[in-house]
């Protein structure tokens, strides 16, 4: 190139001014404002011009209080957005259930001596069949082992099971079958593995003919049991099998000869007394039968302790049933008892004076708790009577319970006895039974609870902390809203750069695509959405993600259209012909010329576009398509009171702060977006 | 201008050769520049605006070019087709003895920096986000157009050659008058060592003593830098004040272009002859003798038959009407389209 270098021209003529400078006066201050002027950088300049605007100043604050409220106040407040909060309050409460007894509990005489299930359900059953016919003695007969039981009537409400008791005597063991034997041909089966024994065959051949099952050869001593099939007998070594007795004493050969000429049957008499043989995998148990004697005892009494907390064992209620009608007089665990009659009841009396009562009717603590004293099952059974004789289903009557505190525990007083309290007891019969209610103190939800110290909004339908809610409900609106603006502005501005600096068929056919977007309606599809979510019952966090995305996929077409419209006005500006002809690159001139042009045009649509996604997903929330329960939004807090007019004025202190959040959160967005718009137009002074 | 482009113009055609020299920086010949007119509905092409209709002319090294004309005369778009803004329909531009138009984009990119352009609207063609010295400075980093260490210097010693002050490098344009705009857009352009420079009615939209002064400024950066312009604007006297040859333009051919001394003492084009008329004398009492045109510019997209001027110029003859006349030298160095000079 000829021409000249500028920059070696000037360099001379700069040179060349600062020799004539030189010469002249070097205290010559030149008339120029460098010294006044003070320069900011760009960013300056804009946040100097957004901070003389008030509004955005109001705005930023409270947005500063929102992000503060909502990501920071929950990591110091104490309760979480699904803590459910209780109380102590008094209320109507079920105290006590009070019942007739028109059914049978049976109690086993012996603890260890185990009838089986089958007899005490057949037990049961009769017993009830015995009360309507009035009949004295029924026999019970087990199909499987043939032993007979009798149920017999001991008095009113008292019936008795007796029945055969086995003890076990001993345990057979170690017996070894020799071989089988043929009556009829005479001769002894072998196995392979079974040796014929000389003899053998013709002692068990006259053992058949005498009767005698017990024979010998050879010294040792062999038994004979019919196995069964016609003719067909098993010959035993006596000698080697072992019949250990319950007392550690081996028996004599009879007994064992019994035991095995027993098993065919399961039971055999030995000297006059019954036994049984329960076949086991390798040995055989003897059990001695006994005389008959009581197994169980059936009746509809209650047992209720004089003193609080007693417990009665089965094998005492057993005894006190059946001393009630015979002797009175008993003795159980080595103590002595005596049983008196006093009018429909009975007193049984122990060492310790009066310990038990029996009476019809059953009056039981609904908690499960005993803590009726005996005094007031008998006022109850009184109530009830007075009641049936009158006819009435409903009465009222005060008696003395223990008192409680406002935590629901009772007063002990010093001597350790409860305090008492006079309480109206409401008794009502009800499907059968009589139900009683009082004023107590119970621990509740602390549902709709009024502002506290505690709860300084009070709490929810669901005793959940309202402020704590508000917090993290702050949390779920302004992640959404930025989220959801991020993925339109990331959506939009691809779309919308594509469609501005390509223009043509790409313009054309995006254009296109974003007039679709803009004539979807978005309700009726979210709510379509909201029932899809409803039906798949996603997982609240999960929901919120996908309503997110839909929200974000549906929004972009706006900001494609702005991004779309100021680039291409931009592209036909001067400054962009500017930057060509200067032979800028295309991406400087997109990120130099273009994009900082646009973006102060797109942090206010986004800013003002965070007021109005906030404000869908509270509206999506409060219509409960948006996020669920137990998460929590302003909008589903809003919708949770607003069922009725009537809850509407009740609940205001519940709706009212939350709609308060909102609309500061929104309009504090439009103050920022409006302080951002001025202040990043360069124009604005 | 290497001898292989100069003989390949010669041989082209004869007419062109003659006033091309050697020293010539720019040449464009017979350059067309036609917008398509698409009917709105099936975007098919139903007539052309001829916004610049087979111009040719040549530009020596180191002087201006005036070009003047009516608005609508197609002046402008004859500047941003020679920069290659926009794409030519036909004929070609030489610059420094390469055809603009056979280069590839990365080529004409890195050819940007020698050819430069100043605008008409100093506020629109001045990006509003960025400051004063980064305008001027980014292209000149993009280029490398001064080793890095000596960028900033550089900035300011442009800055200062066009009446800048360095503080204002970190300004923004907004802060600044349309007369200090202009010196901004002039020193973005210079600050790319040119050798050429566009000035796209440079002056048009700034007020008088302003215009002079930049004026002035591009005067004294010529003599410099040895610059080459061509200085489109329809304010005559700036023209006359400027240029060392002027082309007249109507309807987006060229009627007149010679010496500006030349042309204006001895202008031969009815059209021209108009237009000097029209130019006003500091003297009240100064008898001015106004040739009227009648009627108004004929459309572009459809221009008249024969001499495109024959509609409203005083001396129409018969042949005027059917025949478009040829550019001619009418005398050494003063060429001329119009049917009056035609030799007999």
């Amino acid at each position: 190139m000829d021409n000249k270098n500028f920059n070696e021209v000037l360099k001379a003529r700069e040179a060349a001014e600062q020799e004539s400078k030189a010469n002249e006066d070097s205290g010559y201050m030149a008339l120029d404002d460098t010294q006044r002027v003070k320069v900011l950088s760009p960013g300056r300049l804009v946040f100097n011009r957004f901070k003389r605007n008030k509004l955005a100043i109001v705005g930023t604050a409270i947005l500063t209080f929102m992000f503060l409220f909502s990501f920071l106040f929950p990591v110091f407040y104490s309760y979480g957005q699904t803590d459910i909060f209780y109380k102590y309050d008094t209320m109507m409460t079920d105290y006590a259930s009070a019942a007739k007894r028109d059914s049978y509990t049976s109690y086993q005489v012996d603890p260890d001596h185990q009838v089986n299930s089958k007899i005490k359900n057949m037990m049961t059953s009769y017993v009830l069949t015995m009360e309507e016919e009035g009949t004295e003695k029924q026999e019970i007969k087990d199909e499987e082992t043939d032993f007979v039981y009798y149920l017999n009537k001991l008095g009113e409400n008292v019936y008795e099971l007796t029945g055969i008791a086995s003890e076990e005597v001993g345990t057979m063991s170690g017996f070894e079958k020799v071989c089988s034997f043929n009556s009829k041909t005479g001769k002894l089966m072998l196995t392979a593995d079974q040796k014929a024994i000389p003899g053998l065959e013709a002692a068990a051949a006259a053992a058949i003919k005498s009767g005698n099952t017990v024979f010998e050869v050879g010294g040792k001593v062999y038994t004979m049991t019919s196995s069964g099939k016609k003719g067909l007998y098993s010959i035993y070594d006596l000698s080697s099998c072992v019949l250990k007795m319950a007392d550690g004493s081996e028996s004599d050969n009879a007994l064992r000869s019994a035991v095995l000429h027993g098993v065919a049957e399961g039971k055999f008499t030995y000297e006059g007394e019954s036994y049984g043989v329960q076949s086991g995998s390798d040995k055989f148990t003897v059990v001695k039968y006994t005389d008959a004697s009581a197994l169980m005892l059936s009746s509809k009494y209650v047992f209720n302790a004089y003193q609080i907390g007693t417990e009665f064992t089965d094998g005492f209620k057993a005894a006190v049933l059946e001393a009630l009608y015979g002797e009175h007089e008993f003795e159980y665990e080595g103590a002595s008892y005596t049983v008196s009659k006093k009018d429909d009841e009975f007193i049984v009396t122990g060492p310790n004076g009066e310990y038990a009562e029996l009476c019809l009717y059953s009056v039981r603590r609904y908690n499960g708790e005993d803590t009726l004293s005996i005094d007031f099952k008998r006022t109850v059974q009184k109530e009830i009577e007075k009641l049936e004789s009158a006819g009435q289903k409903k009465g009222v009557f005060t008696y003395a319970i223990p008192k409680m505190d406002d935590e629901g525990k009772y007063i002990v007083k010093e001597d350790g006895s409860y305090e008492l309290e006079d309480v109206e007891m409401n008794i009502t019969r009800k499907e059968g039974q009589y139900v009683l209610k009082c004023e107590r103190t119970a621990h509740l939800i602390d549902i709709y609870g009024p502002a506290s110290s505690k709860h300084i909004f009070g709490t929810d339908a669901d005793g959940m902390d309202i402020l704590a809610r508000m917090m993290y409900g702050g949390r779920i609106s302004l992640m959404v809203g930025f989220i959801v603006v991020a993925l339109e502005l990331l959506f939009g501005v691809i779309m919308g750069g594509l469609a501005g600096f390509f223009s043509g068929w790409v313009d054309t056919l995006i254009m296109r695509l974003v007039d679709i977007f803009n004539c979807i309606p978005t309700l009726p599809i979210l709510i379509i959405l909201g029932a899809i979510f409803d039906d798949q019952k996603l997982n609240s966090y999960v929901r919120l993600m996908w309503m997110m995305a839909v929200l974000g996929f549906l929004g972009w077409a706006g900001v494609a259209r702005l991004v779309r419209g100021q680039i291409l006005s931009l592209r036909e500006q001067e400054f962009m012909t500017a930057a060509e002809a200067t032979g800028l690159s295309t991406t400087r001139r997109i990120f130099r010329h273009l994009v900082p042009n646009v973006i102060p045009q797109l942090i206010v649509n986004a800013t003002m576009g965070l007021g109005s996604v906030i404000i869908y997903e509270s509206t999506l929330s409060f219509l409960g398509l948006g996020v669920k329960h137990p998460l929590a939004t302003w909008g589903t807090m809003i919708n949770s009171v607003t069922s009725s007019n009537e809850n509407m004025v009740r609940y205001a202190y519940i709706w009212i702060p939350v709609g308060l959040l909102i609309c500061l959160t929104v309009i504090a967005f439009n103050f920022v977006g409006d302080g951002l718009r001025d202040a990043f137009d360069p124009k604005m002074k | 201008m290497s001898s292989s482009v100069k003989e390949e113009m010669k041989a082209g055609t004869a007419d062109v050769s003659s006033y091309v020299h050697d020293d010539d920086l720019l040449v464009v010949k017979h350059l067309k520049k036609y917008f398509p007119i698409k009917s709105s509905f099936f975007r098919v092409t139903v007539g052309n605006v001829k916004a610049v209709d087979d111009v040719s002319f040549s530009i020596k090294r180191g002087t201006t070019m005036g070009l003047v004309g009516e608005s609508g005369c197609g002046k402008s778009t004859i500047g941003r087709t020679i920069l290659r803004l926009q794409d030519k329909t036909a004929g070609e531009v030489y610059f420094n003895g390469v055809d603009i138009f056979s280069l590839s984009h990365e080529e004409l990119r890195k050819m940007r920096p020698k050819i430069q352009i100043i605008f008409q609207d100093p506020y629109s063609s001045l990006s509003p986000r960025l400051p004063v010295g980064e305008i001027i400075g980014e292209a000149v980093r993009e280029h490398g157009i001064v080793p890095e260490e000596e960028y900033d210097a550089y900035i300011t010693r442009i800055m200062k050659a066009c009446g800048l002050q360095e503080y204002h490098k970190a300004r923004y344009p907004h802060e600044f008058s349309g007369g200090q705009r202009q010196r901004i857009c002039i020193a973005r352009a210079l600050a790319l060592n040119p050798s050429f420079i566009l000035c796209d009615e440079p002056v048009s939209a700034l007020d008088v003593s302003i215009q002079a002064q930049i004026i002035n400024l591009l005067k004294e950066l010529q003599k410099e830098f040895g610059l080459t312009y061509l200085f489109i604007s329809h304010d005559l006297s700036v023209v006359q004040h400027i240029s060392d040859t002027v082309g007249v333009m109507y309807l987006g051919s060229m009627a007149e272009l010679a010496e500006t001394d030349e042309l204006f003492a001895d202008p031969l084009h009815p059209y021209t002859q108009a237009l000097f008329s029209a130019i006003p004398i500091p003297d009240p009492d100064a008898k001015i003798d106004r040739i009227i045109l009648e009627g108004s510019i004929p459309s572009p997209a459809n221009p008249p038959k024969g001499c495109k001027f024959h509609t409203r110029c005083s001396k129409c003859m018969e042949i005027c009407k059917n025949e478009c006349p040829e550019f001619r030298e009418v005398k050494p160095g003063h060429f001329v389209a119009c049917h009056l000079y035609d030799e007999k």
